[in-house]
């Protein structure tokens, strides 16, 4: 597979602008994949959207309750024969470690590819954990692509692959593939596949630990198998520089290696340094690679996100990269830092280049390195969950508030959010903060716990059952805004709606807390201010007795909402005693304050209202109709 | 090889930044040219900073260095220093604002234009297009300006149905004609 430079295209000639993730959605229509699982999250949401947009009748579809379900569904009818794919974020993929683990082992029969979106910087995640290194754990073979046209070339790649060796395989577009735009030519015809038929073997499917030895051998053997298999080595080429006699060369993989390649071409040492880049990560070929490069010359590693070839290298080569620091060992790898990395191995190595295009300078000196403060994302203006917290400060003033992963971990912003680990775990932390203060014969103090209702079905529920059956007491407030807005609003289970917009079962969030043994249960309408007052305060108290309280706190995302929710407030400046409450604590970005004091941004505000009851000085005056 | 031409696009969530990046890179289609786009924010449907980086021409990363962008396109004036740092010292401000205006940190820059954008947009009754007003006014006033203002026109009537891009189209002509 080359790098194909895009340089014309006749008239569009068909060609679409896609993104990474509508590139390997585009892939997936072709290849043939009959079922496609996932779990949203950034940077991978767009896979599954995308692939819905083919309207292909032989696809199942499903944003599953968590990634792991996913991974599962997927294997199953990889089982049967046909091509299927779980598609997640990097830390999905934890979620997911369990079967993928284990099906490494028993390996699969139709191709099944597991997309994992990694996300360098990290611009979105927990973490910038690197898949390379859980796909080698696993003994799972992963693909790297450096632009979306390869993401796209090698889905095919990868059900070939899969299929060969009936082993999964992971897809790993980091963060600037799947969110960078090129033009991808048109969809071929889609790969008819064969019908579905499992195939007993127990001794594979459901292999006990002797099996399970035999099936570790023969994992063991497949990766062999495919190191010596030529058409992998396909998967490593030169980029550019493949004559060259330059006094080092580049390994690299992933949008790094794009970035490498644009950069020495534009240094003007395309023909110089050799770029190999590698996009058959695992199991990676040492012995090519080394051939290809030249024994005893020095080798600069790019690759995001940590060190992986670097570590399978290290001892062999001559190498460079994290552990000499002349790469950093954390954020994303911009084209700044590989140029920086390519001239100090040039320094280093004594090349006798002299630069025929000098690096770029920046336009202004003065601001060179004042680029502003990024303008921080706040919940939007008539957010629901803002009233949530107002709420929870309001009635529970000197609580612990565990948090979690959605639009609502804003609420840091309020200063209604003080732990996020990870998905699921505000309602598990409460019930550890309440047991470290009971343990110690102490009354706990306040404890309240916020998810949202998709993060609640994705890892709420065993916390909450756990923490009913152990006898722990706080307030639990789930904010119910029917969907997964955070990743654009796909479907929860609550609301009964498919992948494809079809119609599914609605489970209510309330017949789950029920079912996780709670008692006390309010369902509250955080739009009306007094209402949800009410409900944390009763919640509040039942807590303080000794009881497991929830609060489910309804109402649509704003996103969602297709009409306004009402007039536009107004502020009685002759009231106002400028406090900032309205602006700061409750921190609605449809309120402004300026020389001519408070005033509500006619065109921001969707007109929830409730800022009237915010205000404490009772400047702020409830709009009129009309 | 040949020379990529580079554009950053500053601006906060709501803002349509995404939108135009897309414009453009159809756009560039149209006329053959290679582009690639990508996009840094953080959660940008909740009104933080959202800047858009485009290669016209040559180039396989979606991202490029400091000091190599041609363009800079700023929707909203605060965001202008997020993306100064990546403009070559010949290259264009073209700044969403009304006439006067002193934009922040500006000085020293060689091509700053202002273009009251909002206005635009609002007199064409969609404040969300003020975005293509910016890309119209670098079609007319940039040399070297690799799009044409057919390509644009194309690529907005393409993207949206029929009102909206209407509207588009309007403001788009708003700013070529200043
Ligand atoms: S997208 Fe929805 S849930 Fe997220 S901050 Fe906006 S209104 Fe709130
Ligand atoms: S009514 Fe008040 S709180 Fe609600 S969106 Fe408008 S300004 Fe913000």
């Amino acid at each position: 597979m080359s790098p194909d430079k895009p340089e014309t295209f006749p008239g569009g000639g068909g060609y679409r602008l896609l993104l990474g993730n509508e590139a390997i959605a585009q892939g997936l229509y072709e290849a043939g994949c009959r079922v496609a699982a996932a779990y949203p999250g950034t940077p991978s949401t767009e896979v599954l959207q995308s692939l819905v947009s083919y309207g292909a009748d032989d696809l199942h579809l499903e944003w599953s309750v968590n990634e792991k379900v996913a991974l599962e569904v997927s294997a199953a009818a990889s089982y049967t024969g046909l091509r299927s794919v779980a598609v997640m974020k990097q830390v999905g993929l934890n979620v997911a470690l369990d079967p993928l683990m284990s099906l490494a082992y028993t390996g699969v029969v139709g191709g099944m590819i597991v997309v994992v979106a990694d996300d360098p910087g990290p611009h979105s995640s927990q973490t910038e954990q690197d898949t390379r290194l859980l796909a080698m754990t696993a003994g799972i073979p992963l693909l790297d692509p450096s632009t979306p046209e390869e993401a796209r070339e090698m889905v095919h790649v990868g059900y070939q692959i899969s299929e060969k060796y009936r082993i999964p395989v992971i897809l790993r577009p980091v963060l600037r593939i799947c969110h960078a735009r090129a033009p991808i030519p048109p969809p071929t015809p889609r790969e008819a596949g064969p019908e579905p038929k499992f195939v007993k073997d127990v001794n594979r499917w459901a292999a006990t630990p002797r099996h399970r030895f035999t099936l570790h051998r023969e994992l063991n053997e497949k990766t062999l198998r495919m190191l010596a298999d030529p058409e992998m080595d396909k998967l490593y080429t030169f980029m550019c520089g493949e004559k060259g006699d330059g006094s080092f060369a580049v390994l690299a993989s992933s949008v790094v290696a794009a970035y490498a390649a644009d950069v020495l071409g534009e240094m003007g040492l395309a023909d110089e340094i050799p770029l190999l880049a590698a996009r058959f990560q695992w199991p990676l070929n040492v012995e090519l690679i080394q051939n290809l490069l030249g024994k005893g010359r020095r080798v600069l590693i790019l690759e995001e996100t940590g060190q992986f070839m670097e570590i399978l290298l290290r001892d062999r080569f001559k190498v460079s990269g994290r552990w000499d620091g002349l790469v950093p060992s954390q954020g994303e790898l911009t084209p700044d830092i590989v140029t920086e990395a390519l001239e100090r191995m040039l320094v280093s190595t004594g090349a006798k280049i002299t630069l025929e295009v000098p690096p770029c300078e920046p336009g202004s000196p003065v601001l060179e390195k004042d680029k502003g403060q990024p303008s921080p994302p706040t919940l939007c203006a008539g957010c629901p969950h803002r009233s949530s917290f107002w709420a929870l400060k309001k009635v529970m003033p000197d609580g612990i508030y565990t948090g979690d992963i959605g639009c609502y971990t804003l609420g840091i912003e309020l200063n209604a959010v003080d732990t996020v680990l990870c998905m699921g775990a505000s309602v598990s932390q409460a019930a550890g903060f309440y047991w470290a203060y009971r343990q110690a014969s102490e009354t706990p103090p306040p404890i309240a716990a916020v998810i949202g209702d998709s993060t609640f079905y994705h890892a709420g529920i065993p916390a909450l059952l756990n923490a009913v059956q152990q006898g722990a007491a706080f307030v639990l407030m789930i904010l119910d805004n029917d969907t997964t807005a955070m990743t654009g609003c796909q479907p929860t289970p609550g609301s009964g709606v498919l992948a494809d917009g079809g119609v599914g079962r609605k489970i209510p969030l309330e017949d789950v807390v029920k079912g996780c043994g709670v008692r006390d249960l309010r369902i509250t309408d955080p739009c009306d201010s007094q209402d949800i007052l009410e409900a944390v305060e009763e919640a509040a108290a039942l807590a303080s007795e000794g009881e497991m309280a929830v609060v489910i706190s309804r109402s649509p995302c704003v996103l969602n909402m297709k009409e306004r929710q009402g007039p536009v407030p107004t502020i009685d400046m002759e009231l106002c005693n400028e406090c900032g409450i309205c602006t700061d604590s409750f921190g609605c970005p449809a309120i402004r304050s300026g020389d001519e004091g408070f005033m509500i941004v006619n065109g921001l505000c969707p007109g929830c209202g409730i800022c009237v009851h915010v205000c404490p000085s009772g400047a702020i005056k409830a709009g009129k109709d009309g | 090889m040949p020379a990529s031409y580079d554009i950053v696009l500053a601006g906060r969530g709501g803002q349509g930044v995404i939108f135009l990046s897309r414009i453009i890179g159809k756009a560039a289609l149209e006329q053959g040219l290679g582009v690639r786009t990508t996009e840094t924010h953080g959660m940008a449907m909740r009104g933080g900073s959202v800047q858009c980086f485009v290669r016209l021409g040559s180039g396989l990363g979606p991202l490029f260095r400091e000091g190599a962008a041609s363009l800079l396109m700023v929707l909203h004036p605060a965001e202008t220093a997020s993306g100064l740092s990546f403009l070559s010292d010949k290259g264009h401000v073209i700044i969403n604002a009304p006439p006067g205006f002193d934009p922040p940190g500006i000085r020293g820059i060689h091509g700053v234009h202002l273009v009251d954008a909002d206005l635009m947009a609002r007199k064409a009754g969609d404040n969300r297009s003020a975005n293509l007003a910016l890309l119209g006014a670098a079609v007319s006033l940039l040399d070297g300006f690799p799009l044409e203002a057919r390509s644009v026109e194309r690529a907005i009537s393409d993207s949206g149905s029929g009102e909206a891009a209407r509207k588009n189209l309007e403001v788009f002509r708003m700013g070529i004609g200043i």
